[in-house]
């Protein structure tokens, strides 16, 4: 079930029109409080840029990130880690899930656990057409909202294999923490 | 290469910064006696040497202790790459004024004896002697740094 | 003596200055005032700019290089954000696919 949800975000889908992105900056006073932030913004200028510098000759995931980035406008993350338990609300994340209760937007996939804390997936449409991914990772210690301006195959993102130029023992290790 | 000359020379990227500054100021003033390119390049390398000895001579940017006195590090640990260049760069900004100029000018600008010696206004002997005593001197510092024999 | 010198070479390699250095450069030398018979002269400023690219400084050198850095940033900014996508990503899924079992 969740593999046909993931397809259905095919990059194969047409071009689609502006989606409004989703604002991320509300989490920011979050880092004051967490022991690890990373922030990341890139607009279709900058995913352009980065985009030039992957090289198809590299290796064939480096032509399967440039076709996944294709038809993407922006990407948005915030993610926290905290040192303990319990140092981020419910409430902190309500302005994100607030922007998320918008007509357009539309969970896929939920899941709760008393031990391992919330996820969710959403869908943003327009005109019957993909035009934005949500992630909100809501975990005891660690908060990571993710925010994608345009169609993206999650499915392809999540099988991607290769390293991003990244070596493939520290991805096992993220891997690994995210168990 | 003017700022780098004075940084190289001073170690401080703002005063080298700063230095830089006067030095294109000054050939703004001067312009009208520079005739061809490779006497920019002259005429800049010569200007700003003289600017970094006089400074440095001026406002005591020398380290007090000469090189050569310097106490040899006492815990011996070997250096990776970035750290010996940075680690060379400092051993270079300890020596005096002189040598230390003419050892940039040497092997940042590539620049022959003859030359600097022109450049300097000094006897080509006397470049050539202070290329060596300053090579021969680094040598043992950092042969005294890293162990063993550094060719 | 070569090993040493090799590494004086690249101990002593070219040094460039902040990105905005040629900007007030120049920026001071047009708006300096001289009270000589030879008045500043527009193409003067030519040759300033002209010896800044002999020293390394071209401005075409400059936006090169930010660019280069900066397309490098976006890069590694990109290898990140889609690592933790697809990370957390990998992590719904072995929570879907465990409810499902």
């Amino acid at each position: 079930m969740t593999r046909m949800f993931f397809s259905a975000c095919l990059l194969a889908l047409p071009s689609i029109c502006a989606a409004q992105t989703l604002r991320l900056d509300n989490l920011d006073r979050l880092a004051a409080k967490a022991a690890e932030t990373v922030n990341i913004t890139l607009d279709g200028s900058l995913l352009q840029m980065a985009s030039r510098f992957i090289s198809d000759d590299s290796d064939a995931d480096a032509a399967d990130v440039k076709k996944l980035i294709a038809g993407i406008k922006g990407i948005s993350i915030r993610s926290f880690g905290f040192k303990n338990a319990g140092e981020y609300l419910d409430a902190d994340v309500e302005p994100i899930r607030s922007q998320l209760k918008d007509e357009t937007w539309k969970r896929i996939v939920q899941v709760h656990s008393k031990t391992e804390g919330d996820s969710d997936i959403y869908l943003k449409t327009v005109a019957g057409r993909l035009a934005g991914i949500a992630l909100i990772s809501a975990e005891p210690k660690q908060l990571t909202v993710v925010s994608i301006d345009g169609p993206m195959d999650l499915d392809g993102l999540s099988k991607l294999g290769g390293n991003f130029g990244i070596p493939k023992s520290i991805r096992k290790k993220a891997e690994e923490k995210a168990k | 290469m003017v700022f780098s000359l004075a940084y190289h020379f001073l170690r401080d990227r703002a005063v080298a910064e700063e230095l830089a500054q006067e030095v294109f100021l000054e050939l703004h003033l001067h312009q009208k006696r520079i005739e061809s390119q490779d006497h920019l390049r002259y005429w800049l390398r010569k200007v700003t040497s003289r600017r970094c000895i006089d400074q440095t001579r001026r406002r005591r940017f020398r380290q007090h202790v000469s090189l050569a006195d310097a106490p040899e590090p006492f815990v011996w640990m070997p250096l990776t790459d970035p750290m010996l260049k940075q680690h060379l760069g400092q051993l270079v900004a300890g020596l005096t004024e002189v040598p230390r100029m003419i050892l940039i000018l040497r092997y940042q600008e590539d620049l022959d004896p003859a030359e600097i010696a022109e450049l300097l206004e000094m006897p080509v002997a006397t470049v050539k002697s202070h290329l060596q005593r300053a090579l021969a001197l680094l040598r043992r510092k950092l042969t005294a740094t890293m162990g063993g024999e550094f060719e | 003596m070569n090993e040493l010198e090799d590494r004086l070479r690249s101990a002593l390699a070219r040094e460039q200055p902040s990105l905005d250095f040629t900007r007030r450069v120049l920026a001071q030398v047009q708006h300096s005032r001289q009270d000589r018979v030879n008045s500043w002269k527009p193409w003067a400023a030519g040759c300033v700019a002209a010896s800044l690219l002999i020293g390394g400084f071209g401005l075409a050198g400059i936006e090169q290089r930010r660019d280069r850095e900066e397309v490098q940033a976006a890069h590694s900014q990109l290898v990140r954000a889609l690592e933790i996508t697809s990370t957390k990503l990998q992590r719904i899924q072995r929570k879907v696919d465990g409810i499902n079992q």
